[in-house]
């Protein structure tokens, strides 16, 4: 035997049922496994459970649990003891981390290890004192974490100390991640996203952002994972895309914390900000998607089809866009006594909303990043979803939106990320750039914004802009 | 247990702060008790895997006091490294009940965490919660009304 559950370790006491209950639903509840709590054996002080399994099932969770129980694919020692820590509060680490919401392995020799020649992991069977756990789901979103789930993950860690097939840095994360999602099939849970290894307690909602906040249920509720996957795999791998949400969430969390002030006082405004914020915005978000993934074409039909989708036909009324248009141009240009003026007469439905102007007013104006990153987006959506009412053609269409995003892409703020570049960095984000979203016109006036604040590469940017390629090619 | 710390935010905006803590050490020797809201301890490669949960987070209201609440244990079970325990016991107890000082370090950011997936999540949490706040109290016995002195019957209370 070579896999063994704690029992006890002086003052501590695990929780074995739960440690076996892992084990069991690990071999796919194989009648073949077995835990003889009256043979136990002493690991360097620790009064330990073996585990035996002979293998009925087949499957690869059940083949791995073959693999550590009987040796297949190693020799003891080490062996392999698991801890189903009951009080995880009340249980850290030596360096003080409390065991709380988290998983750990420790191989052979490691310092801050309770073993000198064994292997070990520590997991927390209670997920986070009862409040659950989650990691991020593949495709997007998030999705629970089980205690057989993670007891599986953390053999994996362990299997891989005992065979001396551990990867270097994050790829050993990675491997573990590959093979959790072999449990998750098992118990029948959707996969977790093997490239990314964020997780917590809890439902982990993120903390006063509107969109986030007053998506749910609106036409969008399902998207937003797929904007988010967008966002964090392939927007942030750039050095200047990484800069820009740095910039740009430092600016929205001035801003958001507000407007959820303001729906807390005013709950009537929460419907209000839906309508006129948050779908327009994910539907411009959608429409920018659009623009990156077409090469800039088929603007019309995708507009028509967007407003056939469920839910969206009354933010696609004439008279719903003509309003939200006058408001975005309120909220951009006017002060705040204009503003008063003319929500005067639209009564205690928009109560509130007055306020909520006059922050987007001053926001827009002051910054950058919150005019082009919401506003505009908002903007451009309303202008071209408009045009599905005038009596141009939808070629006509086609290239009026064009115009519109086109003239948006270059005016991507210009930070001083720029500064710290060499000249082939310089080259590599223009590129990257170029390849997401820019095309030739683009390029043009982006290229000469960036020359007037950072001239240093002006000519290596000169000749970007004057090269063929990006979404025209 | 339970530690209450009021935390006032000065600014105009909001800020984020973390609100569980992620080092909880003890000095039976001189009473002290740390409580790290913060990784800032953490090893980028501490040589063994540590699947680590993002920390809980509160925001903090600009010019308000914020009130961020501890449910601890009377006892920590400190897990101990086998040079540390020979073949003794798994854990070393620490009564963090019987403090007389409490260190509260308090990590804070002007915007919520948002994970990288290029990034190692320590690396991440540590950049993040990089502002620390810390701030000193002493632990006094309560008193009970109408005396000046603590019962001697029992452990007196702390507060």
């Amino acid at each position: 035997m070579a896999l063994f559950i704690a029992q006890s370790g002086g003052p501590v006491n695990m929780n074995v049922g739960q440690g076996e209950l892992d084990v069991i639903a690990i071999s796919q509840i194989d009648s073949g496994v077995g835990f003889d709590e009256t043979n136990t054996t002493d690991i360097e002080g620790v009064t330990c459970i073996p585990v035996s399994y002979t293998q009925n099932e087949t499957g690869p969770t059940s083949d791995r649990l073959n693999d550590l129980v009987n040796e297949v694919s190693y020799t003891s020692p080490p062996q392999i003891v698991i801890f189903p820590v009951q009080n995880p509060d009340a249980f850290t680490l030596s360096d003080g981390t409390p065991l709380k919401g988290n998983g750990f392995a420790f191989p052979v020799g490691n310092a801050d290890s309770p073993f000198t020649s064994n292997v070990c992991t520590l997991y927390d069977i209670t997920l986070c004192g009862g409040d659950g756990m989650w990691c991020d789901q593949e495709g997007g979103g998030r999705v629970m974490i089980t205690t057989e789930t993670m007891l599986y993950h953390e053999l994996s860690h362990c299997f891989h100390f005992v065979t001396g097939t551990a990867a270097a840095g994050a790829q050993e994360e990675v491997n573990a991640e590959i093979d959790e999602n072999d449990m998750r099939d098992v118990r029948g849970i959707p996969h977790r996203d093997v490239n990314s290894h964020d997780g917590g307690c809890g439902g982990g909602v993120d903390p006063c952002c509107i969109v986030a906040s007053l998506s749910t249920g609106s036409p969008y509720s399902t998207e937003i994972n797929r904007f988010r996957h967008i966002r964090e795999h392939s927007l942030r791998y750039s050095a200047v895309g990484e800069d820009f949400f740095k910039e740009f969430f430092h600016r929205y969390y001035e801003f958001s914390p507000e407007v959820c002030r303001l729906m807390g006082h005013q709950p009537n405004l929460t419907p209000l900000i839906k309508d006129k914020f948050v779908v327009p915005l994910l539907a411009g978000s959608e429409l920018l998607i659009h623009y990156a993934e077409s090469k800039g074409t088929g603007f019309a039909e995708f507009l028509r089809r967007q407003s056939r989708r469920e839910g969206m036909d009354r933010y696609n009324q004439k008279h719903f866009l003509d309003e939200l248009q006058a408001f975005l141009k309120i909220a951009r240009h006017f002060d705040g006594k204009t503003i008063s003026r003319v929500l005067k007469a639209k009564g205690k439905e928009f109560s509130g909303f007055n306020k909520l102007l006059r922050h987007i007013n001053t926001e827009t104006v002051k910054n950058e990043y919150i005019g082009w990153a919401l506003v505009s987006v908002v903007e451009i959506w309303v202008e071209s979803a408009l045009l599905l009412y005038s009596t141009k053609s939808d070629d006509e269409i086609d290239f009026y939106v064009y115009e519109k995003i086109v003239k948006w892409i270059a005016y991507l703020p210009v930070s001083n990320v720029w500064d710290n570049m060499s000249r082939i960095q310089t080259e590599v984000e223009l590129q990257s750039l170029e390849d997401f979203i820019f095309d030739s016109r683009s390029k043009e006036v982006f290229s000469e914004r960036l020359i007037d604040e950072h001239p240093k590469y002006s000519a290596t940017i000169r000749r970007w802009a004057e090269s063929k390629g990006g979404k025209d090619a | 247990m339970t530690v209450n710390v009021m935390v006032k935010n000065p600014l105009d905006r909001t800020l984020y702060a973390y609100a569980s803590p992620r080092r909880i050490l003890y000095d039976k020797t001189t009473g002290k008790l740390t409580l790290a809201l913060h990784d800032q301890h953490l090893e980028n490669d501490a040589g063994f895997i540590r699947d680590i949960s993002r920390p809980r987070v509160v925001m903090l209201e600009g010019n308000t006091e914020t009130e961020i609440k501890l449910d601890l244990p009377k006892v920590i079970n400190r897990l101990r490294p086998a040079a540390e325990r020979g073949n003794g016991p798994l854990a070393e107890v620490l009564p963090i009940a019987e403090a007389n000082e409490i260190q509260m370090e308090i990590a804070h950011q002007d915007t919520p965490y948002y994970y990288d997936p290029k990034k190692p999540a320590v690396m991440q949490l540590k950049e993040w919660g990089s502002a620390v706040a810390t701030a000193n109290f002493q632990v006094e016995p309560l008193v009970e009304k109408g005396t000046t002195e603590p019962s001697s019957d029992e452990p007196p209370e702390k507060r």
